[in-house]
This record gives structure tokens, C-alpha cells and sequence, in this order.
């Protein structure tokens, strides 16, 4: 290779490296590495923070009465105590399908489940009531039974509202538990009680089981039915009123149609009636949310502490036939004193 | 020696060629400089970058978003971010993505938002932590809540290896949803609790409130549009010239959906592709969003709007 050669090569390969020395060089003086991220505050993302409080859950449903074998009635044949499918909750209940977003699904039978084992636990029985249709009159099976449960969203006949007037009347017990939508039906029944819900449901935004629907309530004081209750959580609840009777369970909420924040009743009881603003607290995944597993027992209790045995219930009598013409017909008047309740001639 | 190498060949050019040959060399440098010059001289002090939150959030978006923010705070230009926001929110936790990239670049520069038609729920979380929030009257901001299916338990199967993989426990399903709740109210509270005037239990109520009812209440701070929240932001950058960075994507916030007839003339709204909204999860969306996007779900699966709505 000549001298003008390597000295072309020289010149190229001093040209070359000293410009990528110079840009890399000066890429190092220029750049200030990638920027650090900044700092957050972001305390309230950790979970001490985070991560919602959790209502004890557990206990046994126990009963304390020693009563013997009573038969209690439970009607299914409503909108409550059990929902079918997960829809808001009504503005008014349909009678037809229950719409009730209170977690728990299966429907009517499976929503009383706790209540019903703890009777049936006690030496107890249960029988269940879906409609006239399918069970008869009403005032047959109450005359079987010594204690009713009723969901408050079931529209009763006249005849049956009298039916259960009578059973109360004769000592029978009678539980009605009323959700949001329930109101219209509630004062047809409880009007004599001097009970009833107000339309709307209540929430509470802040204190509550980890939704504003499932609120707590507190024992107003003294009562079986509220008896060793500190608080209880109601997922569907509607506010119960009273005119002459005690509220027994009592929260502090919002009510949804007024959006008015107050003391709301939530249970009251009238002599042998008592009305519970909210069917949630019976189910099963529900039953053992804080003290619900020692309301359901005190309600159980409630329930067979009563005394339908002589109730005289109208309504009861089978129909009556017309005796063929050629046969006279005797009214067996004198012996109705006797066999009261299934006599057929008691109504007239 | 050595300066007879250096200049070989240049010294044994006249004069008069030497200087041509520099003459020529200069121009071609300012050439390749020139427009340096131009675009230093020309672009103004630095750049504000305009970055959108349109339709319904989702990994892509969130993820898209931060990486546009991300751009922005490491580019020495950029001097300020405006969002510019019609969206009715989506999943919490790119939601929650998108909040805390706002927040760490609000750290670093200016950062305004204008809201359009909505900007609400998961769209509200995102923006809560930029300096300014700018809405139309009849904007929809607000919407600080959670939706999504009520609890819903259902049956046992041997097709899952344990209960939870079917469905959670209720009490687990509230526990979920009043965490995101939890965090989300918390994250506005931190960042606007000094303008808005109301308290945590009135914000956890989750009203939307149009642009007016916002700037009186302090969701937001001015009525104004996206030019309002630019010269705002380069103002609080400190910037009197700057160059406005968009990078608008055609998607509306309701692309995907069209407008069909029924055989009863009745005009519904259909999705033409997956709709983005996962009503089987809680879901940080806008009352009307939600009502638009899954009404039309099975009633048995999702709290669905075809009931009235959800205020007995």
C-alpha cells in the first residue's frame, strides 16, 4: 500500500473514532439518566386503610322456651323471606316474584330455613302455607296452629285478615316480616294492630355491613322478642310505625323517599303481633350476621310462647252441603258448642 | 510535520480554493443546524400535551394513557398536560391506573382537565388529581360510587375445585365493593377534599352533578373547554409561547354501538362488537353508562336498568 494510502486510511479511521468519542462524550455530560418517579401519597390504598371492617359473623340460634311441641304456620306464598332472582328492590312488591337484593337467593321455603330448624331443633313442627289454592282456606291450617308467620308483602283476603284477627285475639302468635314494597299490605293487615311500614326503604351511607342497604339496629330496650340483642344487620329494610305499641328494634338511617336522617323504628310488638321492618335477617346466609342468630331464636321463642289452642276462627267451617230434598235436614245446634272450630253451622 | 500531514491535501490548494472549500463546509453545517435554530426560535418556550380519556376505560386505555403521560414527563419540552375527558369511566383498577399517573405527573408539571359531555365515575377517579378541572355547564362530573351485580350465590359443582371459584360468599361480594368504594371516595377526598364542599358522606352518595352544580359545589373549578384548560396550564407552566401536542384517536365514546330499529320501530342500541363492560364484576361507570351498556343483560345477572332503576 502507498504512503497517500495508509495515510487516507489514518485519516478516515481519526476522523471516525474521534466523532463517536465526541457524541458519546458529550451524550454522557448530557444526559441525566431516566427521571426518577415521583413520590405519591398514597396512604389511604394500603390496606390498613383500604380494607372495610368486618361485622362478626357465627353463634348457635338457640331457644329458651321449654314450651312442648307447638305447630307453627309459615306462609310462603309472598314477595319476602327468601328471593327467587337478584333485582332491586321493589317500589311496591308484585305478589308474584320476589325482587329482593338482599344476597341470597332460592325463594321462600329455603329463606326461613333458620327459623324453621330452630323450631323443628326444639321439638317443634312447621307447616307451610303457599296460598289457598294449593293449601286451602287459611283459616283451616291457622286452626291446626299455634303460631303464624307471614311475609308482609302477601295481600290477604278479608276473610283471612279476620282469620288471623281472631287467632291473635285467642292468643296466637303472629310474626310479620315486611320489606320495602310491602307498605300497602302491611297497614291492610297490621291496621288493627295499630302497625305499619312507611313506603321506601332506609340506608345508611356510613355505618353499615359493607353496603348502605344493610344497615344495624339496635334493641330499644326491654323485650323478648330483642332479648341479649345488641345489633343486628337488616339488608332490606323498611320503617315500621306504631300507634299504641312498642318499637323493640330501632336504627339510625336515611329514609329513601324523603332522604330525611333519623331515628327509624325497625320492629315493634302489639300484644301478640309483631312486625319486623325486614325479611333478610332470616336467611340463611344472613342468619348468623351479628346478633341475628339471637333474634331469630328470641323470635322462635316469641312464637311458641302463645296460646291459639281455643282460637275460633271464621272461616273454618267446610262448605256447606245441601242435603238431598227428601231428607230433612238437622241443624245440629246444640252440639256446635262442643266441637266449635270445624262445626259447620258456627258462622251463621 | 504533523501539520503538513493534517492539512495534506487542503495546503496544497490555493487560497482562493481553501476558502471556497470552508465556505462550502460552513453552509453545509448551518444547513444540518438551521433547522434546529428554526424550530428552537419559531416553537415557543416548551409544549403542552393534550392527552384524552374517551369511552369507556379499560386495560388498553389506561395503559395507552399512562404511557402518554409517562412521554410527557420524560420529554424536557413538555412544560404541561391538559386532559381532555368524555368518559363515563369503566374498570376500577385502570381507573385507579390512570389516577395515580395524573397524580405523579401532576407532581411534576401542570395538569388540567376539561371535561365534554361526561366525565364521571372512573373518569372523574382519573382526573381528581389534576390542578384544574374545566366542564361545560351540562357537563356530567361526579358519580364517586361503585356498580355492579347485587350478591349473587348460586348452586355447588364438581367442575370447580373449590366454593370461590364458583361464586364468592355475599359477605366477601360487599366486602369487594365497599373496598373499591372505600379507596375511591379516600382518592377524592385527597385530592379535592379543600374544594369540595361537601362531606364524605354526601360525595359517597355518588350524585352526578352537571358542570354548573360542579363548579358550585367545587367537583370543578371553572366552566371552560379544553382552550380554557391549555392556556390555563402553559400559564401555570410559566410558558407565554408553546406548541399544543394532540394525539386525538377517531374512537368516540360510544364507538362500537350503533343504532338499530326494532320490527316495532323502536331504536336500540347495539353493540357491534364485545362490549367492554364486564357486568359480572363492580364496576366504577356512570348510572347512564351502565344503564346503556348492560340494560340489556338477563335481569337474573345484573342489577339492570330494565327495572326502573335501582331508587324505590
Amino acid at each position: 500500500m502507498s504512503a497517500t494510502g495508509r495515510t487516507l486510511i489514518a485519516t478516515f479511521v481519526l476522523g471516525f473514532v474521534l466523532t463517536v468519542g465526541l457524541v458519546a462524550a458529550g451524550t454522557l455530560v448530557v444526559d441525566d439518566g431516566t427521571p426518577e418517579p415521583a413520590e405519591l401519597e398514597q396512604s389511604h390504598f394500603e390496606p390498613e386503610h383500604a380494607l372495610p371492617d368486618e361485622t362478626a359473623d357465627g353463634g348457635d340460634i338457640t331457644m329458651d322456651s321449654q314450651e312442648s311441641s307447638n305447630t307453627i304456620l309459615i306462609h310462603t306464598g309472598g314477595a319476602a323471606a327468601g328471593q327467587v332472582a337478584v333485582d332491586p328492590l321493589p317500589i311496591e312488591d308484585s305478589g308474584e316474584s320476589p325482587e329482593l337484593s338482599t344476597g341470597t337467593m332460592g325463594g321462600a321455603d329455603r329463606g326461613v330455613t333458620p327459623l324453621v330448624s330452630t323450631l323443628i331443633e326444639n321439638g317443634h313442627e312447621v307447616e307451610f302455607y303457599a296460598g289457598a289454592i294449593e293449601d286451602g282456606p287459611l283459616a283451616q291450617s291457622l286452626d291446626e296452629a299455634d303460631a303464624f308467620v307471614a311475609p308482609g308483602s302477601v295481600s290477604f283476603t278479608a276473610q283471612d285478615r279476620q282469620s288471623i284477627d281472631a287467632f291473635t285475639d285467642a292468643g296466637g302468635r303472629f310474626v310479620m316480616t315486611a320489606d320495602p314494597g310491602s307498605s300497602g299490605s302491611v297497614a291492610e293487615l297490621g291496621g288493627s294492630d295499630g302497625l305499619y311500614t312507611d313506603a321506601g326503604y332506609l340506608y345508611n351511607i356510613t355505618e353499615n355491613d359493607n353496603n348502605y342497604l344493610s344497615i344495624y339496629a339496635e334493641s330499644t330496650g326491654s323485650s323478648e322478642l330483642t332479648d341479649g340483642v345488641e345489633e343486628v344487620v337488616l339488608r332490606s329494610a323498611s320503617s315500621v310505625g306504631t300507634t299504641d305499641s312498642d318499637a323493640v328494634l330501632e336504627t339510625d338511617a336515611t329514609l329513601s323517599t324523603t332522604r330525611e336522617d333519623g331515628e327509624y323504628d325497625v320492629a315493634a310488638v302489639d300484644g301478640n303481633t309483631a312486625l319486623i321492618g325486614d325479611s333478610s335477617f332470616l336467611e340463611p346466609e344472613n342468619a348468623q350476621r351479628a346478633d341475628n342468630n339471637v333474634l331469630i331464636g328470641n323470635l322462635a321463642d316469641f312464637l311458641v310462647t302463645g296460646s291459639a289452642g281455643d282460637a275460633d276462627l271464621p272461616g273454618t267451617e267446610p262448605p256447606v252441603e245441601q242435603p238431598p230434598a227428601d231428607e230433612p235436614f238437622e241443624e245440629p245446634i246444640d252440639e256446635s258448642e262442643n266441637i266449635p272450630e270445624m262445626n259447620a253451622d258456627e258462622s251463621e | 510535520m504533523s501539520d503538513h500531514m493534517t492539512l495534506w491535501p487542503f495546503n496544497r490548494l490555493s487560497r482562493g480554493q481553501q476558502v471556497a472549500v470552508v465556505a462550502l463546509l460552513a453552509i453545509a453545517a448551518g444547513a444540518l443546524a438551521a433547522p434546529q435554530v428554526y424550530a428552537l426560535g419559531s416553537g415557543g418556550d416548551g409544549t403542552v400535551k393534550v392527552v384524552e380519556i374517551n369511552g369507556i376505560i379499560d386495560s388498553s386505555e389506561s395503559q395507552e394513557f399512562e404511557d402518554e403521560l409517562r412521554d410527557a414527563r420524560h420529554n424536557d419540552s413538555v412544560e404541561a398536560v391538559v386532559l381532555e375527558i368524555d368518559s363515563g369511566g369503566g374498570q376500577p383498577a385502570s381507573s385507579e391506573r390512570m389516577y395515580t399517573a395524573v397524580e405523579r405527573t401532576a407532581e411534576e408539571m401542570p395538569v388540567t382537565a376539561a371535561v365534554d359531555s361526561v366525565g364521571a365515575s372512573g373518569a372523574y377517579y382519573a382526573m381528581a388529581p389534576a390542578d384544574e378541572i374545566y366542564v361545560a355547564p351540562s357537563s356530567s362530573v361526579g358519580s364517586v360510587g361503585v356498580t355492579g351485580p347485587a350478591p349473587m350465590p348460586t348452586g355447588p359443582s364438581e367442575g370447580q375445585s373449590a366454593p370461590d371459584k364458583g361464586s364468592s360468599h355475599p359477605d366477601d361480594d360487599r366486602a369487594d365493593t365497599e373496598m373499591i368504594k372505600q379507596t375511591f371516595v379516600d382518592s377524592v377526598m385527597e385530592q379535592r377534599g379543600d374544594e369540595i364542599e361537601l362531606d364524605r358522606e354526601e360525595v359517597a352518595h355518588a350524585r352526578t352533578y352537571f358542570g354548573v352544580e360542579a363548579v358550585d359545589n367545587g367537583y370543578a373549578d371553572e366552566i371552560g373547554t379544553l382552550d380554557d384548560a391549555i392556556h390555563s396550564a402553559a400559564e401555570a407552566a410559566g410558558v407565554d409561547s408553546y406548541d399544543i401536542e394532540m394525539n386525538r384517536s377517531d374512537a368516540g365514546p360510544f364507538d362500537g354501538l350503533v343504532i338499530e330499529t326494532t320490527d316495532d320501530g323502536e331504536p336500540v342500541i347495539q353493540a357491534t362488537g364485545e362490549t367492554e363492560i364486564n357486568p359480572y364484576q363492580p364496576q366504577l361507570i356512570a348510572p347512564e353508562v351502565w344503564h346503556e351498556q348492560v340494560g340489556g343483560e338477563p335481569a337474573d345477572s345484573v342489577v339492570a336498568a330494565d327495572h326502573g332503576g335501582e331508587q324505590p
